[in-house]
């Protein structure tokens, strides 16, 4: 069963995903401008840059939920997309089982759910919790359930939106651990974004930074660990946690954190 | 302060709300002296009594309780219906909104008098109770409608939940508070059309025609007695009301919000 599930997903994503020269904008504001990008297919692509930038709207382009100006993203068509949103996005009126069951009826018939929603809330330890409402569990349970709910769900692409922003470094830490054991057994296109450092060299394979909008690729940064052997401290992550840092914090910003302009990080 | 004592402290105040009631109609009845224009409080108490141990007592009020039910029921179902349809579509909505704002400005009486040209009058209070609780239904339920969580739906969206699980699961969840607090405001006007309609419409049986019978004898307590009937038949349909859907707030686990809505209503 298993197996075939992974076929599935493999079928359903060969070739790379692209974006080729898209065109975004709010306004007056110029996301992007022909921007080209490239994703391959089983490895997890983590995404930094400034506040603003348009990552979230990357995100929102490849799932369909939002149009490009012009330009086109190619290798989606046919796809499921799982999601995990910077917040929790869960149903309060139906329990843990509930809104993990709402994402797979369409998938799976009722017997398959059932063995599916045991072991995934199995591998994110909240196996007692399944009857509860989200109201009644702690940001990090809910944020848990979300990850379940975004791996359950067979999608051949995963888009992870800061997921793990509001939490405190303990939780996010093995947030981060689970995330990875999930992401083994399934492997799927991954486009992660997030702010956060050790979150970027612990999960992705390949790093990229943007600039500020229009948002170019200033730096792509690829991991030398292998995902099972990455682990905080380990001396290739850091020197990569040092580079990434580089590209993100220019060393010839002008003293007084570029107040100069009187322009911050990220003001558009 | 504990529960119990703030209980009986509040509960002391309403008697005291309602002894002066009573004392200030007792000393007007007294200062009018005239039972026809003003009969005194224990006058309507042996009217009330006479009446309710009367043989066709108990059929004219549950000949009204029928109506006001049947009335409110229809206009609760169709405005639920009507209201998620305009709700889900802006087309139907635009499509609705005259119908709605010419039914919800046109005066009671109005529809009383043209109910009875056009129904019988066992039927006219049914209309006019539908047709003024429809329109505060239905508005409730688009608005609710339109409060739907934007960021579930852009979920669902992304997941591909089916429009009739998104429907099912997350616009009627939603909405539900909105439709409560539109039924309970709709709950509070039935009584008041009903009876108006049933004065002017006089079936058989009926708390209004008891109403218009008295009027025309000139019997004031009587007046008043099939008035605090009116009033006893809303308070013990609300209580019942409010009674039910305390039960049903496991679809809304955030009471909060509930709240908040009743007061926007």
């Amino acid at each position: 069963m298993r197996e075939r599930k992974e076929d599935q997903r493999a079928t359903d994503l060969r070739q790379d995903l692209r974006l080729r020269s898209v065109d975004l904008s709010y306004g007056e504001l110029r996301v992007f401008e022909g921007l080209d990008m490239n994703f391959s297919p089983g490895s997890v692509h983590v995404i930094m840059g400034p506040s603003g930038c348009g990552k979230t709207s990357l995100l929102q382009l490849i799932a369909g939920l939002l149009p490009p100006d012009t330009g086109s993203i190619e290798g989606t068509a046919g796809c499921r997309v799982s999601y995990l949103f910077q917040e929790p996005r869960l149903l309060p009126w139906m329990s843990v089982e509930g809104n993990l069951d709402l994402v797979i009826r369409k998938v799976y018939p009722h017997e398959v759910r059932r063995e599916k929603i045991d072991s995934i809330l199995e591998l994110v330890g909240l196996s007692e919790f399944r009857r509860y409402y989200p109201h009644a569990l702690s940001g990090g349970m809910k944020q848990r359930v979300s990850l379940a709910r975004a791996f359950i769900y067979p999608g051949s692409i995963l888009l992870m939106d800061e997921p793990l922003k509001a939490l405190d470094l303990d939780l996010r830490l093995s947030l981060v651990d689970v995330f990875r054991r999930l992401w083994l057994s399934a492997r799927q296109l991954c486009v992660f974004v997030t702010h956060d450092l050790q979150e970027a060299v612990l999960l992705g394979d390949v790093i990229t930074i943007f600039s500020r909008a229009p948002a170019r690729v200033t730096g792509r940064l690829e991991n030398p660990v292998k995902m099972q052997e990455r682990y905080l401290g380990r001396s290739e992550l850091l020197e990569l946690e040092k580079k990434v840092y580089e590209y993100l914090v220019p060393a010839n910003r002008p003293p007084g954190g570029g107040a100069a302009d009187n322009r911050f990080p990220g003001d558009r | 302060m504990t529960g119990f004592t703030t209980g009986l402290k509040s509960s002391l105040y309403t008697l005291i709300g309602a002894a002066v009631l009573f004392a200030v109609w007792k000393f007007a009845a007294f200062l009018i002296g005239a039972e026809i224009l003003l009969p005194a409080p224990e006058r309507v108490a042996a009217a009330l009594f006479d009446l309710v141990t009367a043989s066709d007592f108990r059929r004219a009020v549950g000949a009204t309780v029928i109506r006001g039910i049947s009335g409110f029921s229809l206009s609760a179902v169709l405005g639920l219906f009507v209201g998620v349809v305009c709700g889900l579509s802006p087309v139907v909505l635009r499509i609705f909104r005259p119908l709605l704002a010419v039914i919800r400005s046109t005066p009671v009486m109005s529809v009383i008098i043209l109910a009875l040209i056009w129904f019988s009058t066992d039927s006219v209070p049914v209309f006019v109770s539908f047709l003024t609780a429809f329109p505060i239904i239905t508005g409730n339920v688009i608005e609710g409608v339109g409060r739907t969580d934007s960021r579930l739906l852009e979920m669902a969206r992304v997941f591909q939940v089916s429009p009739r699980d998104i429907l099912i699961r997350i616009h009627l969840p939603s909405l539900f508070p909105y439709f409560l607090a539109g039924m309970r405001t709709a709950l509070g006007i039935t009584w008041k059309v009903v009876v108006a309609a049933e004065v002017l419409s006089q079936p058989d049986q009926a708390v209004g025609t008891g109403l218009q019978i008295a009027r025309m004898q000139l019997e004031t307590a009587d007046v008043f007695a099939w008035t605090a009937v009116a009033v006893l038949l809303s308070f013990v349909t609300e209580f019942l009301f409010e009674h039910l859907t305390s039960r049903a707030s496991w679809l809304n686990p955030d009471k909060q919000s509930m709240r908040q809505v009743r007061r926007d209503a």
